[in-house]
């Protein structure tokens, strides 16, 4: 009932609040960027009102909240667990208290960036929505959009179907911005990022990842696929996923919620003995690929996923290897680390990073195991 | 820095209450409280009555939490039955019966909370916040809604009983004022093109 009689300015008015919400259609975002395209002037409007969509709005501070849920608690307390039972069950108590001593230490600084993120947010997605993407690619097709983040740094990006992207440090994404939205929504991901994607059935989502390609029509999920990383990992926390291993087409992995799929990344695939402990799934007998299907990893005391830690700004590990754990802390904050003791590498280790740096992470890590490192201006040595 | 999208942690949330977690229970309660208090007391205009209904709501999860991960939109979920939970509170103290939702007259909030930080001038804010005030009742919740509660259309149209199209016209009509409130001195000659 909405379209041809309309002005351009008009179908802006009735496209922008749509975009906004996440309502859009793929082919009205696609209407949205051209009129967007073609009238400059509207851009500042779209931009502010954007802006606007993404305040954080709050009637109660948090401590009058957590008040609500203390009267709430004690109204129906028959029917929860006292703490102190709750101790009995399994030291969660005793966790819970390190859990939210932490969140508060580290809460205003995470209020402090909050500035710097809303604008960083709004500059990347507007870049995305409203220029053509010339400037940001070299030496491919001028259709291509790429948002890549450094060590240390991590992004958020809003596709224009309205699916969000959440990319961590160390990772790229990219597509073509001609093409993305019209039959189907493709990206190419390098490193790790979770997708949370707008549902619809007519255009799948697809994620092309080394040399796996993932098929969505919406849901969550985490891929993390470093080339430089033994292992590319897919997580799913709701809807489905479909995922095909390029070189074999026939075989499809179907996931549900809560399952993850490894596979080993040829690239660089040594044949690594903590690989032989995976369970190989029958697929896959006479190939060289090495696929597992698991369990998304739920870190009982943190009470949080472990794949998914990192978006909230957490570093989470459960007894995961020296050698691995570095090279993930070195996208994390942006730092080398070298081992001079090869032996070092084969630590375990279990825990959580959130606000620390990186001293008070080594400090903390040599409590549980003897190690002494040296820090050389952006290198760290372990000895 | 990262802002997580709340969703996210609902789906999360969900799977942990359904395996008995009082903590992710607590967060959901915790990250919904605001939002389904004002929904409550705009309703019912008494922040007693609100409490009461938004614990209510609440510890109906909890008693069901085994049923949990039958809930398709949780959050829309807690808004509805926030909503129809306030309406007979107030249809049983008022006897009246039928309360229209969309009639309901309440006070937006502040449209920036910090509008320095994304270069908005202070009169601009202003003359906005003035316009939200001004919008008519059922555009000013729909607005509301969509915008303060990050409802999309279906969402608050089911929430509303109205249907999608009504969403549509009223926030285009909220745009096209809240367009002329920011830009005032110009939007006027371009409107009509």
């Amino acid at each position: 009932m909405d379209n041809h009689f309309q002005s351009p300015v008009d179908r802006f008015v009735t496209l922008l609040p749509r975009q906004l919400s996440g309502s859009i259609s793929s082919d009205e975002n696609a209407e949205l960027s051209e009129i967007l395209a073609n009238y400059p002037d509207l851009r500042l409007q779209a931009e502010l009102f954007a802006a606007m969509w993404d305040q954080e709005k709050k009637v109660f501070p948090s401590v009058e909240v957590k008040e609500a849920y203390m009267r709430h608690f004690l109204k129906y307390k028959s029917e929860f667990l006292f703490d102190g039972e709750q101790d009995q069950i399994g030291g969660i108590n005793n966790a819970e208290i390190n859990f939210t001593s932490a969140k508060t230490v580290f809460l205003p600084k995470w209020k402090q960036l909050m500035a710097a993120g809303l604008l960083l947010t709004i500059t990347i997605t507007s870049f995305l929505f409203f220029y053509n993407p010339k400037s940001v690619s070299k030496e491919q097709s001028p259709a291509i959009s790429s948002v890549i983040t450094k060590y240390g740094n991590k992004s958020k990006i809003n596709l224009p179907d309205g699916s969000q992207v959440w990319l961590n440090a160390g990772s790229r994404l990219d597509y073509n911005s001609l093409d993305f939205n019209k039959t189907l929504r493709e990206v190419d991901l390098s490193g790790e990022a979770y997708f949370d994607i707008a549902h619809n059935v007519a255009k799948p989502f697809i994620v092309r990842s080394g040399k796996m390609q993932i098929r969505v029509l919406g849901t969550m999920f985490n891929v993390k696929a470093y080339p430089e990383e033994k292992n590319i990992e897919t997580s799913l926390i709701k809807g489905s996923v479909e995922i095909t291993i390029n070189d074999r087409p026939q075989d499809k992995y179907i996931l549900s919620p809560n399952e993850k799929l490894v596979i080993s990344n040829n690239g660089l695939a040594q044949k690594s003995p903590t690989l032989n402990t995976v369970n190989v799934s029958k697929a896959d007998k006479e190939n060289t690929d090495i696929i597992a299907l698991k369990k998304v990893e739920y870190h009982a005391i943190e009470k949080i996923v472990v794949e998914t830690a990192w978006v909230q700004n957490k570093l989470v590990f459960k007894s995961e290897k020296f050698s691995d754990l570095a090279k993930r802390m070195e996208r994390w904050y942006d730092i080398e680390i070298r081992f001079r003791n090869l032996s070092k590498k084969e630590l375990k280790f279990t825990g959580i990073f959130t606000s620390e740096t990186i001293q008070q992470a080594l400090k903390a890590m040599r409590v549980v195991h003897s190690f002494t490192y040296m820090k050389e201006n952006n290198i760290i040595f372990i000895d | 820095m990262i802002v997580l999208k709340p969703q996210i942690t609902i789906a999360e949330l969900q799977l942990r209450i359904f395996h008995n977690e009082q903590t992710a229970y607590k967060e959901l309660f915790e990250l919904f409280y605001n939002k389904l208090f004002r929904l409550a007391f705009i309703i019912t205009k008494s922040r007693e009555l609100s409490e009461e209904i938004v614990s209510d709501v609440f510890i109906g999860i909890w008693r069901r939490r085994e049923h949990v991960l039958e809930i398709n939109n949780l959050r829309l979920y807690l808004y509805i039955s926030v909503k129809n939970t306030s309406l007979n509170y107030l249809a049983q103290l008022t006897k009246t019966g039928v309360v229209c939702l969309e009639e309901l007259d309440f006070e937006p909030l502040q449209p920036f909370s910090n509008p320095e930080e994304i270069l908005v001038t202070k009169e601009m804010n202003q003359r906005l916040n003035d316009a939200i005030q001004n919008l008519p009742p059922r555009c000013r919740i729909i607005f509301k809604l969509v915008k303060e509660d990050g409802l999309s259309y279906n969402e608050a149209a089911e929430l509303l009983n109205l249907s999608r199209s009504t969403i549509d016209n009223q926030l285009v009509l909220a745009i096209k004022k809240l367009t002329k409130a920011l830009f005032y001195s110009f939007s006027t000659s371009k409107n009509k093109s």
